[in-house]
């Protein structure tokens, strides 16, 4: 992806990565895991949230840096890294709540020129997984290196 | 006095990653725990289709 994004970190087994947003309200930890939540096809999950100062993490905090692409970015580069070291698998992302999962897909719509040059996504809408479209409310999502 | 650099790569996807001790791991933090119990909940019940683990 050739789009601006932040500077991240990762532990040395790739699975845990940390960045900081950064706006109009200050500098804010952000925190993402993947972890394999199925064996057949392999499935890894992508959660991410804030970690405030004392350590907790939330997703449900509406954080308002005026920066969502970039962190949407970031976590797309991300991705990247984890499937340089882990492979083209399966990853499944949802939202906290049917805002948040439509806040996700409002941001893969964005950027939906960048991001569908190096995945595949789909969403899981009107019971079944359908390749992602524009304009489409979706429950949740898997995305997978081309 | 320190400049505070603002941390964005510009337009690249694919520089080095720095790889920190700093970073902890989130295996044992209850809210990725739970995250995870619901996708593993999700895939249960919607499981991905044949036709797109085969492309």
């Amino acid at each position: 992806m050739h789009l601006d994004r932040y500077n991240y970190i990762a532990t040395n087994d790739f699975q845990d990565y940390e960045f900081y947003s950064e706006g109009p309200k200050g500098r804010i930890k952000k925190v993402i895991r993947y972890k394999k939540v199925a064996d057949d096809p392999i499935t890894y999950n992508l959660a991410f949230g804030d970690e405030n100062e004392l350590g907790v993490i939330s997703d449900t905090v509406k954080t308002n840096n005026d920066d969502r692409d970039l962190v949407l970015t970031t976590v797309a580069n991300t991705l990247h890294t984890f499937c340089d070291h882990y492979g083209n698998h399966f990853v499944y992302a949802e939202g906290s709540t049917t805002a948040r999962t439509r806040l996700y897909q409002m941001g893969i719509a964005r950027l939906w020129n960048e991001i569908s040059m190096d995945f595949d996504v789909w969403g899981y809408s009107e019971g079944g997984w359908r390749y992602f479209e524009v304009n489409v409310n979706y429950e949740a999502f898997l995305v997978k290196r081309k | 006095m320190s400049t505070v650099k603002k941390a964005i790569v510009k337009g690249k996807g694919y520089d080095e990653i720095v790889v920190s001790d700093q970073v902890r791991s989130y295996a044992s933090e209850p809210f990725f725990v739970e995250k995870e119990e619901k996708a593993k909940a999700f895939l249960r019940q919607h499981p991905i289709p044949e036709h797109l683990i085969k492309k």
